[in-house]
């Protein structure tokens, strides 16, 4: 508290009267408004024109007007049948997705830490997270392909895959993304537990083996609780990632076979730049938004919760 | 084709004028003269057709297009230069995805803009939806200030229905005219047949022959019995191909092509040429549809077993490395099936024309047909472009469209021509064959040019009784996606033909408010 309060130039160490005597209130204002004013216009705006479109049937023509339908476009999404597929499909996959890439993530950086090669290892395991979504997408299109695929012809080698393919089958594409999606973003979750991981006390994780604690132990008493925070900003990425993902699914699958894999991102892409419904894509967007927000904030709650209540970050410890 | 949609001149026909040799020989000799550039040329008197293609020299036309070789190939005549030569006019041809060329140019139009002077139309997905915001071409037809159509604009100049097909919708404005084509025809391992065509008639009691009259029950039996070989052999291929995979548009024309051939059964009762922004009830739901997903189905069981993934490409790619024995392919892909690189190509492959209806899956009193659809690609001028611009574009589209340039794109990409008159060039007329219905149909390699190969099928195919245009319909798009969509279901095991078909019908009659 003490380096906040010098910050603002109010403890006893500071000259008011010197060059870092705070501003006067009256200058706030003016000082602000520019960078809001930006902030309005980069995103205040859109936002507000979004809310106005979901209540309008959109004319692209320069002139056009905007027919106002009132909440047509709201009551149709909510008697969409593919509406509420879709959120389904994309909850299943970013459920899992994160789950799998917090928990390998996680496994990953405390087999990487202060491992003998750990900084080229680390070089190795980002090497796919370097790449754009949409790239990895078709490479991984390759990769499954039921004529000339490798993955393919190894799982069919090993007899885990019958004559049918990955993505050709409604009950596999969508697993086929997840493990597209874990490949990618792993090493992400890795390297920000790994940064976590290195602010782990010693002290106290050599205590706890004096105590006579083994590894499993140790990490869940001592490592983990440290790591909470690394791992809810990793869990925040990963979430507001995977809910807004296309990429992959547009390069895999299409949202095919049979809709299975039309996760609400590709749905909301498909109603506003395919079929030009941009009043009803802007109403399914904003639903969108507002769990991503939601969830988003749920996660800071959190976080803040623990950094601000130092008695229950003890008690963790304990 | 119908005259009831040409408009009035073209009854009359056009002088046919010397295009390309005279103007391009006549554009070098009069390089270096002086260039006239700017509006009001429409006024202007020119003293030769020379002079008239060099008119907007300096100028620059953008054209969006879809990244398939017909395209491929007019951009490499464009990059050497043939059309500067003879224009002064640069070209920057853009090549997407057809579903991101759509978007783009849909949002440029749609909003007023002029990014793109040209855009390649493609006639349900592309014309259907954004008609309305392309230029009238009638009075560029006859103004004198302009080159014209060598040939003159007349169905005697086009493969047949092509014409129609992408120059119209909504209204008799003409909008575009024909510049490639991908239209169905049936391609098997004709190698498969004939070893295995005493085999198949001990079981079958009829030999494995494919001909005009080899109906989709044919078909089907023939997939069943590869699919019996199969499973004891892994050797020998699956049975037929189909396009279930990403592209919405290829399942819709997948089974379009079966039903249209048992009573020439249509999606809407509207004029397939002219389309309609209110296409009314669909015919989904009725018993004929019902029998047409039933025999999808069948043939879907007896394809690969990941059909539910391939899509056209991929079903290509899968028959180029021998996993399928038969399938129905657009001719522009005869290029690709003849290399003999691939497992099933180099010379193996028979091209004819689609299978017939079968009355076992006739409903009624209607024709069998051998039901043979298309994506016929037209090009057309952005609306709101400058007049200038859109008399520079229209100078590209005639040159594009030519003769010679559509000759000359079949030999440097293996394009697909509008023209009739490509398949009568010698050397391309004599890489065809036999005339269609003089014996042996199928056309086999290989050949100097592949996609010719199919030409005598896509002449009878494309032809009277048997194609089918599709609709066009301002939803074009959101149609194809219900479609696929219910029919993948179906493929999956999550609804029969019957659901299929009535959950189709509700879904298309809800999109258009009936």
């Amino acid at each position: 508290m003490a380096v906040n309060t010098a910050a603002r130039g109010t403890s006893a160490g500071v000259d008011p009267s010197g060059p870092n005597k705070p501003t006067p209130r009256r200058y706030l204002a003016p000082l602000l408004l520019p960078a809001v004013i930006l902030l309005a216009l980069l995103s205040i705006y859109p936002f507000v024109w979004l809310i106005y479109m979901s209540f309008n049937a959109v004319g692209l023509a320069p002139g056009a007007p905007n027919e106002f339908v009132g909440f047509d476009n709201w009551s149709r999404m909510f008697s969409d049948s593919q509406y509420w597929e879709s959120w389904g499909i994309l909850a299943k996959y970013s459920v899992v997705s994160m789950v799998l890439e917090v928990g390998l993530g996680t496994l990953l950086a405390i087999l990487l830490n202060r491992s003998k090669h750990e900084k080229l290892l680390i070089t190795i395991l980002l090497m796919p997270m370097m790449m754009a979504p949409v790239v990895a997408g078709l490479l991984w299109q390759y990769l499954y392909n039921g004529t000339f695929g490798w993955y393919f012809w190894i799982l069919r080698s090993l007899g885990l895959l019958d004559e049918g393919t990955i993505l050709g089958s409604s009950d596999i594409a969508l697993w086929a993304i997840v493990a597209v999606d874990v490949w990618e973003w792993t090493p992400l979750v890795a390297l920000i537990v790994l940064s976590g991981l290195k602010l782990v006390p010693q002290d106290q994780m050599e205590a706890s083996w004096m105590d006579g604690a083994g590894p499993v132990r140790s990490f869940f008493q001592v490592a983990l609780p440290a790591i909470k925070g690394s791992l809810m900003i990793a869990i925040l990425l990963r979430f507001m990632d995977n809910i807004r993902i296309i990429d992959h699914f547009i390069a895999l699958t299409g949202g095919g076979p049979a809709n299975s894999t039309k996760i609400l991102p590709l749905y909301l892409y498909e109603q506003s730049f395919s079929f030009f419904e941009l009043g009803y894509g802007a109403s399914i967007a904003l639903t969108l938004l507002l769990v991503t927000i939601l969830f988003g904030k749920l996660v800071v709650n959190r976080f803040e919760e623990r950094e601000e209540n130092p008695a229950k970050k003890d008690e963790e410890l304990v | 084709m119908s005259e009831l949609y040409l408009p009035p001149f073209a009854s009359r026909g056009f002088s046919r004028r010397s295009f390309l040799g005279g103007a391009a020989g006549a554009a070098l000799l009069l390089a270096g003269c002086s260039s006239e550039t700017g509006s009001g040329n429409a006024n202007r008197t020119f003293a030769n057709d020379a002079e008239k293609w060099k008119q907007y020299d300096g100028k620059k036309l953008t054209f969006i297009t879809e990244n398939t070789p017909p395209s491929s190939g007019i951009k490499a005549i464009v990059d050497r230069g043939d059309f500067k030569k003879l224009t002064g006019i640069d070209v920057e041809i853009l090549q997407n995805d057809l579903p991101v060329m759509l978007q783009k140019a849909e949002l440029d139009l749609r909003s007023g803009g002029t990014a793109y002077d040209l855009v390649y139309t493609q006639d349900k997905p592309v014309t259907s939806v954004i008609a309305d915001f392309f230029e009238d071409l009638r009075p560029y037809l006859e103004d004198d200030s302009l080159p014209q159509i060598e040939g003159g604009y007349g169905e005697e100049a086009w493969y047949p229905n092509y014409l129609d097909v992408a120059s119209f919708a909504y209204s008799d404005r003409l909008i575009g005219l024909p510049y490639d084509a991908a239209d169905s025809v049936f391609c098997y391992r004709r190698d498969l047949f004939e070893q295995y065509s005493g085999q198949f008639e001990d079981e079958f009691g009829y030999p494995m022959e494919y001909g005009p009259d080899t109906t989709w029950k044919n078909v089907l039996e023939f997939a069943t019995f590869f699919n019996q070989l199969h499973a004891k052999d892994a050797g020998v291929p699956f049975g037929v191909g189909l396009h279930l995979g990403q592209f919405a548009w290829t399942t819709q024309l997948d089974i379009q092509r079966i039903l249209y051939s048992h009573g020439q059964w249509r999606e809407f009762d509207i004029d397939d040429v002219q389309g309609s922004k209110e296409p009314g009830p669909t015919r989904w739901g009725d018993e004929q549809s019902v029998r047409g997903l039933e025999l999808y189905k069948a043939l879907f069981d007896q394809s690969t077993p990941d059909a539910l993934s391939l899509g056209t490409v991929e079903v290509a790619d899968a028959y180029n490395a021998g996993k399928i024995a038969m399938v129905p392919q657009f001719h522009e892909f005869a290029a690709s099936f003849e290399d003999p690189a691939n497992a099933g190509g180099g010379g193996k492959t028979a091209y004819d024309i689609c299978p017939k209806g079968d009355k076992e899956y006739l409903v009624g009193k209607g024709d069998l047909v051998n039901g043979t659809n298309c994506g016929i690609g037209g090009i057309s001028i952005n609306a709101a472009a400058s007049e200038d611009q859109k008399r520079a574009a229209y100078l590209f589209i005639i040159w594009a469209t030519s003769l010679d340039v559509q000759t000359e794109n079949l030999k440097v990409a293996g394009g697909a021509p509008t023209r009739a008159a490509v398949g009568e060039v010698p050397d391309i007329e004599a890489a065809q064959g036999t005339p269609y219905g003089t014996g042996d149909t199928g056309r086999v390699g290989p050949s100097d040019y592949p996609n010719a190969l199919t030409f005598p099928a896509v002449n009878v195919g494309m032809a009277d009784p048997n194609a089918v245009l599709g609709p066009k319909i301002p939803k074009f798009n959101q149609y194809v996606t219900i479609v696929a969509n219910e029919i993948q279901k179906m493929c999956a095991g999550d609804n029969n033909p019957e659901k299929t078909a009535k959950a189709i019908q509700t879904q298309v009659d809800e999109l258009h408010g009936v």
